[in-house]
């Protein structure tokens, strides 16, 4: 294994292992117990981190092998949420292993809560995050791809062709980490890595939401028609989404035809209509459909309206934890009532 | 504003007293404006909030959705949860632009024929001032 794990380094290099040094520590742990893990049989499969297109980016990786886990990554750029990959791993036996930061916690129990998947067939492996590079805002404002991608002392190292950038970490985290609460996670099986310093969470309040509402009824509409035209259904707002998990889309049903297959503005109404709304008081607030939203719809706009609604009307606050019950599944004899 | 527009309202009502409230209302020659299609379904729970929007889709200026009282629900508490549902469904729709004035949810009994004309007046006049909606309708329903 060791020699693998030496050999995995050369090649991720400072892109893949970026950081403080203790993040390639991280990636050497985590490559040391996977490896252990299918070795010993205790997993069928563990879903993690690979190296992505560019220095910026990762994709998830499938492990199968013990020998494949030397192929896995933790650094900075490790965003998307694996929890939903699991769905597609209820059919066979055995448990299988994910790497989880708190973040994907939250969509683990919402899965979990859902039914969707048996919290006993997998072995949740955490780790404590220090924050996640939007990869997506770094790139908005480079011409060039990134060869090599870092952090050192607070600063995001970036090496492109024409030379090296550095940027304020802090100013491009993914917008959920400024809001973490705990960047280390609990209630997971087994932890890699030393537990992060916790930082001083921003509190989560809803401006955005009240921009929006600041712009009046015409105002908002013009708005949203804007959003909305430069949608191009490709769904992977509701595909990433771990509240989104039916085995049948209202969406993708034809009988009855509840989303036409053309595109136009007031389909695109239905569309995020009834995304947003069907995930309503379930939403774990994660801000992936956003993240992985192609042309930047602002969707968690949407969703935090919804729950700034459903807080305001039902006095639900964290519809993530497994004992909230959902907020629209339920009611009681004295819910506020229309006027 | 066009001429001779009149407002189009699609109303949602439930089978055991709204749409017998709006039966009483005929039946006791009651009058109210010609400007409500009324959709009966089994119980005000049956509104699912896409209704709403397929309905603004398609060239509705206004949606009424009418359902037993709480407490008075046929099957015991299909309101309940509509008034939580369509509680937020409507600030959303609101949220996406659609005037509060053109949705509106309300609980009429079946010896309220008199409430059901009075929504119905009510709203239509709102509307008239609104003018017709332009929010989220489709283009084909464009031209009036």
């Amino acid at each position: 294994m060791g020699g693998e794990l030496r050999a995995q380094d050369a090649a991720v290099g400072v892109g893949g292992q970026a950081g403080t040094g203790a993040m390639s520590a991280v990636g050497h742990e985590l490559a040391e117990k996977v490896g252990g893990l299918l070795a010993g049989g205790e997993v069928r499969m563990f879903l993690g981190y690979g190296a992505g297109r560019t220095a910026l980016r990762v994709r998830p990786r499938h492990v199968l092998r013990p020998e494949g886990a030397a192929g896995l990554v933790w650094n900075e750029f490790c965003a998307p949420s694996l929890a939903k990959y699991l769905l597609d791993e209820q059919e066979e036996e055995g448990r299988v292993g994910v790497l989880v930061k708190t973040c994907d916690l939250r969509a683990m129990k919402r899965l979990v809560a859902d039914r969707r998947v048996d919290r006993g067939r997998v072995l949740l492996v955490g780790v404590g995050c220090a924050g996640v590079v939007d990869a997506g805002k770094v790139e908005a404002l480079l011409v060039e791809p990134v060869v090599e991608a870092g952090v050192q002392d607070g600063k995001l190292v970036l090496q492109t062709r024409s030379g090296v950038r550095e940027l304020p970490r802090e100013e491009y985290l993914l917008e959920r980490c400024l809001h973490c609460e705990d960047p280390n996670p609990r209630e997971v099986d087994l932890l890699v890595g030393p537990e992060v310093a916790p930082w001083a969470a921003r509190p989560r309040d809803y401006a955005e939401v009240a921009e929006v509402t600041a712009m009046g009824a015409a105002g908002r509409a013009a708005y949203w028609d804007r959003q909305f035209a430069r949608c191009l259904r490709c769904f992977a707002c509701r595909n990433v989404c771990p509240a989104c998990s039916c085995r049948e889309c209202s969406l993708e049903v034809w009988e009855p035809m509840w989303l036409p297959r053309e595109v136009s503005v007031s389909e695109q109404y239905m569309f995020h209509f009834t995304r947003a709304f069907h995930v309503a008081g379930r939403c774990v607030d994660c801000g992936e459909c956003e993240r992985v939203c192609p042309v930047s719809i602002p969707l968690m706009k949407l969703n935090r309206a919804l729950q700034k609604e459903i807080q305001e009307l039902f006095g639900v606050e964290r519809p993530w934890e497994p004992e909230e019950k959902e907020p629209l599944a339920m009611y009681t004899p004295d819910d506020p009532d229309f006027h | 504003m066009p001429v001779n527009w009149e407002p189009r309202i699609i109303g949602f009502c439930c089978n055991w007293c709204s749409y017998a409230g709006a039966d009483l209302a005929g039946t006791s020659r009651l009058e109210y404006p010609p400007t409500v299609r009324v959709i009966r379904v089994p119980c005000s729970g049956r509104v699912n909030p896409q209704f709403i929007v397929r309905a603004f889709q398609k060239g509705a200026d206004g949606v009424l959705v009418a359902g037993c009282h709480p407490g008075d629900c046929h099957y015991s508490t299909g309101n309940y949860f509509t008034r939580r549902r369509l509680q937020v469904a409507r600030r959303f729709l609101e949220y996406l632009g659609i005037d509060p004035r053109r949705l509106r949810i309300t609980w009429v009994s079946a010896s309220e024929g008199q409430k059901f004309a009075d929504t119905v007046r009510e709203m239509t006049e709102e509307i008239r001032v609104l003018g017709p909606n332009r929010v989220m309708r489709d283009e084909l329903w464009a031209a009036n």
